[in-house]
């Protein structure tokens, strides 16, 4: 088959196949490129035999036969051809296939990459047993694995309730549920967005109904300080085996005297998630600050990014749920079907999908000023917790640059001690290095640092072999 | 806080380190001043490579061979930190006739004090037991050397901080450089500050046309770009600095278009940098594809093993270079108390400890150990007249 589309769409998740089933016109050649072995991304994880994900009101099946999914497949680097304007699509083959290497180029981009958990240091937030939410989630709702025995769920924003209950309906027992912020604040910001508000607290009720008959306490205004190994066990690790929660202040500063000890051996850190912009900063698309302090590429109306032929939709836009998703991924799919047809959507369809959008995104905000997430406090714990987990590198290292060796920004300090070479390229450590290097780091500077020229590793020998790259240089 | 000092030096560099560093050895207060963080620009965004080896004999080579010895004492002055390492380089022909031509250029280089050993067959696997067994044979050149760039000039400006000799300015851009009825220079304005000194340093590297033009001087600076690839971190399949004999054909040339060359070494911390592509495109950053392939393959050519290596990241910058791809080093003849240390190209954290080296020596008035001829910064002004020594 020729390595020409239309449309090729980066992310199978809500955003992603929202919008290539509504881009799915007749003509034109849809196609989706996804890393996880079947579609769904983040929220809709199945097991590996499930194979059709089908968002909900996507039932025409005679749409669904014009999009192609192409799953395990890796996209490593994005680009456009400053001649053709279009856009080319490295990929890659998965773990097992990572020689497999391919291109495809199309007339439009959809960048539908979602976000991924965010994580800040603490005092043991290396040892096994700790994870992020979210992969919490995907190892429960993905492999039905339990990630432990008992569970301490710390973190901030609604997002912990889902996890305390996929681990309470799974079988596993939740030793209480740490929330940073006090989700009383969340009324006072929603109360405009009346009907947005409602199907997400009804959501966020039955949640909370489930850890209720669980007797699962829910203690807020604190955040875990400290998370403790136990003896090595058999295959020599030492695994956590206690946790410190303590009562801390608006800018997460612990109150001394305050220390509760949870037994656990298993603790779930859930701080936000950072949106997955790799791609879209190859491309060069402009970038925004998101109100949850991260950052986000700037959309219009259309979804459409700064570059020509390149729209955005979910959690690269800004975080905002499985809804907003949905419904950005249907905008995109409708423009960028539009421009390429030349022929304008339906102006009712796309009035009640801007107005959904507008709701849906209103609640996102509001969130995100209710549950914040100050990063100061990381500077002040002590100096051997460990930063950069992929290089060892301490806060003490970390701090020295800063002080000692003039490092002033993320990138500097990145140069000087490496934290946010290794191999997952700074994108555990990123936010905490931002908290530590206390200024407020403008968009442009975190941009810098979140950008990758290679998202994904891949084997030389298999770029040097490739045709493709031989082939589009000879034109 | 004091705003008065001997000496200024913009940029906070490899190159502006070790100016500040000498200054101070040589007894002056030194402020250093950078836009942004220490490293922030070129030195952020190169390999730390001191070579002799790629350089033919006249006075880039001079001020190379002065360098290296410089480092070696370097070493023992800010220690282990820089990850300095007299590792050695191998440059490496593939065929017959380029080996040839790397043999002869080797001799011319050994009459200027250079240490070549040619090496084939046998001892050649066994400085390099990974490298394609069909290369024809290789120079090695023991007085290469590599540290890591970005440590060096955190490290020489730490140090002058300690001592209380250097005060050192970020996030301070320089927007004007100020001068008296006689038109000396009194110093640097920045955008936060005005800071006073008899002696200005120009060592903004690909930048340092700007601060040239800020005290009213023409110095034609230009950036030629180059990409490096990195691998996951490995077990060591690179002992020295290995390079292909077209290198040092790429590093002279004045031809506009792409080249690439491969360069492969080591790190402290296991991963492999392949350097390094040069190219005259203006400030354009978009990573070209053709590049990395270019590079990967010539890599593999000489270390097939890296086949199985995977690319982490890639990262480039801006060489800072001059028409005739010497730096500008020393006082500038057209305006009193200003003296430049840029443009040094592909070349700068290798060239760097000279340079700073000479211009302490100008700034207190000692005969320099190296004529300042070649790299005056009047010679590109249309009716400058070269002066030759005799
Ligand atoms: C544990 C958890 C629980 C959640 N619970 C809720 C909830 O209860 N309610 C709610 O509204 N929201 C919830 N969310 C958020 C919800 O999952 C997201 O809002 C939603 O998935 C966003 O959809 P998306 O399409 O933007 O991104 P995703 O669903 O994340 O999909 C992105 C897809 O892109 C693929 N991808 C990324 N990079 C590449 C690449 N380089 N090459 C190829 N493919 C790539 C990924 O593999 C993934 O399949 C939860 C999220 C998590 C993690
Ligand atoms: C890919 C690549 C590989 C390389 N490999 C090697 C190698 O192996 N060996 C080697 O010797 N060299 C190498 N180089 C070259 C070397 O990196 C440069 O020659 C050297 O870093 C130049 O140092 P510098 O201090 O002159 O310039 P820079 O490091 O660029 O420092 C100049 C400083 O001036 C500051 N500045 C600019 N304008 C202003 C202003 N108006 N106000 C205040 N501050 C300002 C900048 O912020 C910057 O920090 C390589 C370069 C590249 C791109």
């Amino acid at each position: 088959m020729s390595d020409q589309r239309d449309i090729i769409i980066i992310g199978a998740g809500a955003a992603g196949m929202n919008a290539a089933y509504v881009a799915a016109e007749p003509g034109l050649a849809v196609t989706v490129v996804d890393a996880n072995p079947c579609p769904g991304g983040q929220y809709h994880r199945r097991g590996a035999l499930e194979q059709r994900y089908r968002p909900s009101g996507c039932s025409d099946e005679n749409r669904w036969a014009r999009v192609e999914i192409l799953s395990g497949q890796q996209v490593y680097a994005v680009n456009s051809m400053p001649d053709t304007g279009h856009v080319l699509v490295r990929m890659r083959g998965d773990e097992r296939h990572p020689h497999e290497i391919g291109i495809l180029r199309a007339r439009a981009l959809i960048v539908t990459t979602g976000a991924m958990d965010r994580q800040l240091a603490i005092p043991g937030w290396q040892l096994p047993g700790v994870m992020a939410g979210g992969g919490a989630q995907s190892l429960i709702k993905g492999s039905g694995v339990l990630p432990g025995q008992r569970t301490l769920v710390t973190g901030t924003g609604p997002f912990l309730l889902a996890v305390a209950a996929s681990i309470v309906q799974a079988g596993g027992e939740v030793a209480a549920v740490i929330e940073a912020n006090a989700p009383a604040g969340l009324a006072r910001h929603t109360r405009k967005m009346f009907p947005a508000a409602v199907a997400k607290t009804a959501e966020a009720a039955r949640f909370a109904g489930i850890l209720a008959r669980h007797r699962v306490p829910y203690l807020t205004r604190r955040r875990v300080t400290r998370i403790a190994a136990g003896a090595v066990d058999t295959q020599g690790r030492a695994c956590v085996s206690e946790a410190t929660v303590q009562r801390i202040d608006s800018q997460w500063q612990p109150k001394p005297g305050t220390e509760q000890r949870f037994d656990v051996d298993c603790v779930t850190l859930g701080f936000g998630f950072t949106a997955q912009l790799d791609l879209l900063l190859q491309l060069g698309c402009a970038i925004t600050d998101a109100p949850d302090g991260g950052l986000a590429v700037l959309v219009d109306e259309r979804q459409a990014t700064s570059r020509p032929s390149v729209f955005a939709a979910g959690e690269t836009t800004g975080i905002g749920g499985v809804d907003l998703a949905s419904v950005e991924g249907r905008v995109a799919g409708l423009h960028a079907a539009a421009e390429l047809t030349g022929r304008a959507p339906a102006t009712a369809l796309v009035k009640s999908l801007h107005r959904q959008r507008r709701h849906l995104h209103g609640f996102a905000t509001a969130l995100a000023l209710a549950f914040p997430v100050p990063t100061q406090w990381v500077n002040d714990q002590p100096g051997e917790t460990i930063v950069c987990r992929c290089e060892e590198i301490t806060l003490g290292d970390i701090r020295s640059a800063r002080d000692d060796l003039g490092a002033t920004d993320p990138r500097s300090i990145k140069l000087l001690t490496r934290a946010g070479m290794g191999w997952c390229q700074g994108r555990m450590c990123s936010f905490s290095v931002e908290g530590i290097c206390g200024r407020q780091a403008n968009v442009a500077a975190q941009a810098a640092s979140a950008s990758r020229p290679v998202s994904v590793p891949v084997p030389l020998g298999a770029i040097a072999r490739d045709e493709n790259v031989m082939r589009e240089s000879a034109q | 806080m004091t705003n008065s000092f001997d000496a200024i030096v913009v940029g906070a560099g490899v190159v502006g380190a070790s100016c500040a560093h000498y200054l101070v050895e040589a007894g002056l207060s030194v402020a250093v001043v950078d836009r942004g963080s220490v490293a922030a620009g070129t030195t952020g965004a190169g390999e730390g490579n001191i070579l002799v080896s790629d350089k033919e004999p006249g006075p880039e080579l001079d001020l190379a061979l002065l360098s290296q010895r410089l480092w070696t004492e370097l070493i023992d002055v800010i220690g282990p930190a820089i990850e300095l390492e007299p590792k050695g380089g191998l440059a490496v022909g593939y065929e017959q006739h380029t080996f040839d031509h790397l043999r002869a250029f080797a001799t011319e280089q050994a009459a200027c004090g250079v240490v070549a050993t040619p090496v084939t067959g046998a001892d050649l696997l066994e400085l390099e037991p990974n490298l394609n067994p069909e290369a024809a044979g290789g120079v090695f050149y023991p007085q290469d050397m590599q540290t890591q760039p970005m440590l060096a000039a955190a490290h020489l400006i730490a140090r002058g901080v300690r001592m209380g000799r250097i005060t050192l300015h970020t996030n301070a851009n320089v927007v004007a450089i100020p001068r008296d009825a006689r038109g000396a220079v009194t110093g640097v304005e920045t955008t936060t500050q005005t800071l006073q000194a008899p002696l200005v340093v120009n060592a903004a590297g690909t930048w340092g046309g700007e601060i040239a033009a800020l005290a009213g001087v023409n110095v034609p600076i230009l950036p030629r770009r180059g990409f490096i690839l990195v691998t996951e971190p490995l077990p060591v399949i690179v002992n020295r600095k290995v390079y292909s004999a077209e290198y040092v054909a790429n590093v002279a040339s004045d031809d506009a278009a792409l080249q690439t060359a491969a360069v492969v070494e080591g790190t402290h911390s296991g991963t492999i940098l392949i350097g390094a592509s040069r190219e005259r495109v203006g400030f354009d950053r978009t990573l070209d594809w053709t590049v990395v392939q270019r590079l990967a393959q010539q890599a593999l050519q000489l270390f097939p093993r890296l086949a199985q290596a995977s690319l982490l990241r890639t990262y480039g910058g801006f060489r800072p270079y001059c028409p005739d791809h010497l730096p500008v080093i020393g006082p500038d003849a057209r305006v009193p108390g200003l003296m430049h240390a840029c443009g040094h190209e592909g070349a700068g954290v290798g060239l760097s400890a000279a340079t700073g080296f000479l211009i302490a020596q100008a700034a207190i008035g000692v005969s320099p150990l190296l004529s300042l001829a070649p790299f005056a910064a009047e010679r590109f002004d249309a009716h400058h007249v070269a002066v030759v020594h005799a």
